[in-house]
């Protein structure tokens, strides 16, 4: 599967206080021309690919920002462009839900999409629109996206992201998301900071292991209760059940499944890559999808698992839990990709300090075989 | 998409105009029960409940023969003489009927108990005055671990058998007061979604024809969803665990009297023990000849 995190548009309704795209000073949209071309591109990728399915993933800034009709013009592009693929293409999306209606909600059908993905914040003026974000008015607004949602049955799921200022009531913080959506369906993911951290957010690794420590012993004791929450479940999953489950930046598996297409068409590793402007693969306007899949850059995140493997992470019992984490949180710390990441060390806090002290379940996960390209050829047959 | 219960007052006139209609009806005498009971029937209703708000005590209720079988909810302030009520228990015991005692009195927390231990089926009023929420549990205990047969309490029972704790839980269905499951209509035909709504003249709907388009209305819509309103607030009820139980029943009093905290996260332990029973005890059903 390639999953291609599609960022038409860099515009956002909202101006969170840790997104690095409403920074940009001109936030730009993709013409429907681009979005036509991009659309012949994964055609010819999955003819080239024919054991392939693309993933879709839009994103922004805020893509409902775009209107309803850029999205009827990309199911057009896709029935005119991919009639023998459109079934090996699965769109996904990223929403703040503040705009969203009935209309938006039909064409999704269309593209086959029938949950999305939004983020929330319980502490005032971390999200929301204008210089003081109105989270008011931000959260009257997703609560009515939600109840729109759900009366049209689309599921959901939510991100939250710790930052500094949840920290001081992390169980409180997990009772209100646990009451948002009552099974769970929430990722708690630590603030990514890139550069100077102006709003003084950014967590270090042993705050963020113990933001989850506070509410891991909780979650545990009551996990019939919210069976749902992230990154818990995926820890269990990924020890008991044997399971990767892991986010994208810890697979280690993200060197051929990944792109990231903007809104001029540029390419790059993956959403964060194309936010830091850390990696280019050139722009689609130049080169084909496969060619950009096949970007001899991309080798070096696959030759990083061996690297790590029988280096800085040789003999880490944890391994299977991050692969030496993202390769772009290495990039911000030694200007390379080939080391483990600080994240490895917050994981490993977590795991030690709470997670095997509380289940009594140990890590006893066996090194996997390397990895090989897709493109490799006994891969492919 | 079931049809509500209607909630309205004993009035001839408006019982006559319904028709296959689930109802609960509330007296205002106690004489009135046989001949609400006939006429909700005669006119080929449903009858779910009388509901009798009476002042004074459980002992001085004129209980009678005629009742056997007809579905009653009685709000009393008291026990009162128990002497009078051990008089009339093997009657009462035979009753379709639940006995509803206010918090605004303390001793009812030990009459609650009183009750359920003779095996009458009983509930807590919630009052005005300020709850006791250390009492509560203490009865909350009993109804749901006892291990002595004893008869139901609500509405501990009630939470116990509906949680699920992927969905919110609404006690308010005990009091008849949950717009999911009832709607409350007066003798002019106006439709509200709450008693309080009703009372106060908070109307969305008129005329008995259009009740099946409450669905459709947006107030109705807003109502189902008004529980997010604790979502909004920024250190409210929907910090607290055990919100999903309570929706916030009791945020008003809940700075200066917090023990509902307490109380409602080991109603919802509670919840989750009956479930985790009942899992256990469930025996496998093989086909039957």
């Amino acid at each position: 599967m390639a999953t291609i995190i599609f960022k038409p548009t860099e515009k956002c309704n909202s101006n969170c206080i840790y997104c690095d795209v409403v920074t940009r000073k001109k936030p730009k949209t993709m013409s429907l021309d681009l979005l036509e071309h991009i659309f012949k591109n994964i055609d010819g990728y999955l003819k080239a690919m024919p054991q392939e399915h693309v993933q879709l993933i839009w994103h922004g800034g805020e893509p409902l920002l775009l209107g309803e009709d850029y999205f009827i013009k990309a199911l057009e592009f896709q029935e005119k462009h991919c009639k023998e693929t459109k079934h090996r293409v699965n769109h996904a999306i990223q929403s703040n839900l503040t705009l969203i209606n009935e209309n938006f909600l039909n064409i999704f059908r269309k593209l086959g999409i029938n949950q999305v993905g939004t983020s929330f914040e319980p502490i005032p003026n971390l999200r929301g629109p204008g210089a003081k974000r109105d989270s008011a008015t931000y959260n009257r607004q997703f609560l009515k996206g939600i109840n729109m949602l759900e009366k049209n049955n689309f599921g959901w799921g939510f991100i939250y992201v710790v930052t500094k200022r949840s920290l001081k009531r992390p169980l409180d913080i997990f009772f209100f998301l646990s009451n948002l959506k009552l099974t769970g369906g929430f990722m708690l993911n630590p603030v990514l900071v890139y550069g100077e951290d102006k709003e003084n957010i950014g967590l270090t690794q042993e705050e963020y292991a113990d933001f989850l420590g506070a509410i891991f012993p909780y979650w545990w004791k009551h996990r019939d209760r919210y069976p749902q929450v992230n990154p818990f479940k995926m820890f269990v999953e990924n020890i008991v059940e044997k399971k990767i489950t892991t986010g994208c930046e810890d697979t280690g598996k993200c060197a051929y499944g990944h792109v990231y297409i903007g809104p001029s068409g540029e390419a790059s590793q993956c959403g964060r890559a194309g936010d830091w402007e850390i990696i280019s693969y050139g722009n689609i306007n130049e080169r084909s999808l496969l060619e950009i899949m096949q970007d001899e850059q991309r080798e070096q995140f696959l030759k990083r698992n061996d690297i790590l493997l029988n280096g800085e992470c040789k003999g880490c019992p944890y391994w299977e839990f991050c692969h030496g984490g993202c390769p772009l949180d290495s990039f911000i710390k030694h200007k390379n990709f080939m080391h483990q990441t600080n994240r490895c060390e917050g994981k490993k806090l977590f795991l030690e300090k709470y997670f095997i002290p509380i289940t009594g379940i140990n890590s006893n996960r066996c090194v996997e075989k390397p990895l090989m390209s897709p493109f490799d050829e006994h891969c492919r047959a | 998409m079931r049809d509500h219960i209607l909630v309205c007052q004993f009035d001839e006139d408006l019982v006559r105009k319904f028709h296959n209609q689930r109802l609960v009806i509330i007296l205002s005498d106690f004489n009135q029960v046989q001949q609400a009971h006939k006429l909700v029937n005669d006119c080929q209703n449903n009858l779910h409940c009388l509901v009798i708000d009476h002042a004074g005590s459980l002992a001085s209720v004129p209980f009678h023969e005629k009742w056997r079988g007809i579905p009653l909810a009685l709000f009393v302030s008291e026990i009162g003489a128990f002497k009078e009520v051990m008089g009339k228990l093997p009657l009462l015991r035979d009753l379709n009927i639940r006995i509803f005692l206010s918090t605004d009195n303390k001793e009812n927390c030990t009459g609650l108990h009183i009750l359920a231990s003779l095996g009458i089926d009983c509930g807590v009023s919630f009052g005005e005055k300020e709850i006791d929420w250390e009492a509560m549990n203490d009865l909350m205990t009993y109804s749901i671990y006892g291990k002595v047969n004893h008869a139901s309490i609500e509405p501990f029972q009630f939470i116990a058998r509906n949680y699920n704790p992927a969905r919110l839980t609404d006690l308010s269905s005990v009091y008849f007061d949950n717009p999911y499951t009832y709607i409350h209509i007066d003798k002019n035909e106006n439709i509200a979604l709450t008693a309080n709504d009703l009372k106060e003249g908070k109307f969305i709907l008129k005329g008995i024809e259009n009740v099946h388009k409450i669905f459709e209305d947006e107030k109705y819509q807003e109502a189902l969803n008004a529980w997010q309103k604790f979502l909004l607030k920024e250190n409210g009820c929907a910090y607290c665990q055990a919100w999903r139980i309570c929706i916030g029943k009791f945020s008003e009093s809940a700075d200066k009297n917090p023990g509902c905290r307490q109380f409602f996260t080991d109603l919802m332990e509670a919840a989750d023990h009956f479930i985790s029973v009942q899992q256990k005890n469930k025996r496998k059903e093989v086909w039957q000849p």
